[in-house]
């Protein structure tokens, strides 16, 4: 997994431990579950989201974003193409503006309707390194499973996603089926809950509604791939067409970890440069956070944030 | 059973639509060129003007002369013989639009100019 640049206050630290390199977990997650049905429900989704899914079939996923018109995320979006639906996963904090959006502009002649899953569906996720290791444990009869696609297995949804270069699993699973739950239990894997998510998230650089709320711009939070430029007209395009014209851009998203506390908001750096934490959990490992920094910041700057050392490691391209 | 069979979903997620009683301003090169793209269809025919998600600023317009629907739902406007047709859902997103028509090679056509538009993307088309 490569490291673009390593700001290094503490040369002993590896920075592929300190990003990703950790055994994988199983995680109970409280996404936003949504299904988006009726004639031309594709189209619909097309027109709202950064990415081009009219060519979405049975079987596939497509990660977007939702976008304002000022070319802000406002939601993370993943979509498995069911039978003449789309089951849509979102960021929970987001799900009222994201459900207005999907259902607002529903145009006069077609019957779309948008059901909330949030209690009939469950999203579980496993990070970690050896990721399709454990959910071969859990469930051996699972093929292989291919990028961009899902793989349906006893009412179980099953999809591997590459995001930072990590490998992670989502799992979706009917909220009366507790079977999977059951399997992992058996082998004495705990299924970990919203807390624990937050330090592998932060570690893998995975926006949550912190960095995806109307404020940052795709390429900010390494979301740059799920923008398609020639798709056409959706929210935020012109936005995102004139960034893209303009150049490369300015801002990155970024690990940082510290033995202090590193408290969320704009810190300034030794070289007078900015950054902006927008994510922080402490952990017996030190404290993590994400945060959103200049692009060009250099890689033998000493990171200084409020007195202490802390190392920054910029992440990989997103998904 | 699937995986979205076993029950649980709420009912469907219906945002709340402000119906306004719809006042629209068609300008006199407008209504000329509606006249000449209806030819004579006048009175089987209308104007709709809707809004659907999607344009670069959230919301796209979307006209079309069509015969007279038959759905109820709808306002209905006549401008000097000229019928325009406006949804109830979309009632207090176009209420007050005045439609003009510019006679030229490039950037001509029908034009909306909305009021209740915070925001309008470059080519005019859509708005938030």
């Amino acid at each position: 997994m490569p490291v673009n640049h390593v700001v290094v206050a503490n040369p002993s630290a590896d920075p592929m431990t300190v990003k990703s390199e950790f055994l994988a977990r199983i995680y109970l997650l409280d996404s936003s579950i949504s299904v988006l049905k009726g004639e031309g429900h594709v189209n619909h989704l097309n027109n709202i989201l950064s990415t081009d899914i009219s060519h979405i079939t049975t079987g596939q996923r497509v990660n977007g974003l939702i976008c304002d018109s000022n070319g802000r995320v406002s939601d993370v979006i993943s979509c498995f193409e069911l039978d003449n639906e789309t089951l849509l996963l979102g960021i929970s904090r987001n799900s009222i503006q994201t459900r207005d959006i999907l259902t607002r502009g529903i145009p006069w002649n077609k019957e779309l309707v948008l059901m909330d899953g949030d209690h009939a569906l469950r999203h579980l996720k496993i990070s970690g390194v050896d990721s399709e290791e454990m959910l071969n444990k859990i469930h051996p009869d699972i093929p292989p499973l291919a990028e961009n696609k899902f793989c349906s297995i006893d009412d179980k949804i099953f999809s591997k996603s590459i995001h930072n270069g990590n490998i992670v699993i989502d799992i979706i699973v009917r909220s009366d089926d507790d079977s999977f739950n059951n399997m992992a239990s058996v082998l004495g894997i705990d299924i970990l809950g919203t807390q624990d998510w937050e330090v592998s998230r932060i570690r893998m650089g995975y926006p949550s509604h912190n960095e995806a709320n109307s404020k940052l711009l795709p390429s900010d939070i390494g979301m740059g791939e799920l923008v398609s430029l020639n798709k056409g007209c959706y929210p935020g395009q012109e936005i995102h067409a004139r960034l893209d014209s303009r150049g490369s851009a300015k801002r990155r998203m970024s690990l940082i970890r510290s033995d202090s506390v590193i408290l969320k908001g704009k810190h300034k750096v030794l070289d007078g440069s900015t950054i902006n934490v927008t994510s922080s959990v402490e952990t017996e490992d030190g404290c993590f956070a994400i945060a959103i920094a200049p692009i060009d910041l250099s890689q033998d700057i000493t990171i200084d944030i409020a007195g202490a050392k802390s190392e920054l490691y910029f992440y990989d391209d997103g998904f | 059973m699937g995986i979205l069979g076993g029950g649980g979903f709420s009912l469907p997620v219906v945002s709340t639509i402000e119906v306004v009683q719809v006042t629209i301003e068609l300008t006199e090169t407008a209504k000329s060129a509606l006249s000449a793209s209806m030819s004579g269809d006048e009175e089987t025919h209308v104007l709709l003007v809707s809004a659907q998600s999607g344009g670069c600023s959230g919301f796209m317009y979307d006209m079309a002369i069509v015969e007279e629907p038959s759905e109820s739902g709808f306002q209905k406007l006549d401008y000097d013989g000229i019928k325009i047709f406006i949804h109830d859902k979309d009632s207090s997103m176009l209420n007050g639009i005045r439609i003009d028509y510019k006679d030229s090679l490039m950037g001509g056509g029908f034009q909306i100019d909305n009021p209740n538009a915070s925001k309008s993307c470059g080519c005019g088309q859509s708005f938030s």
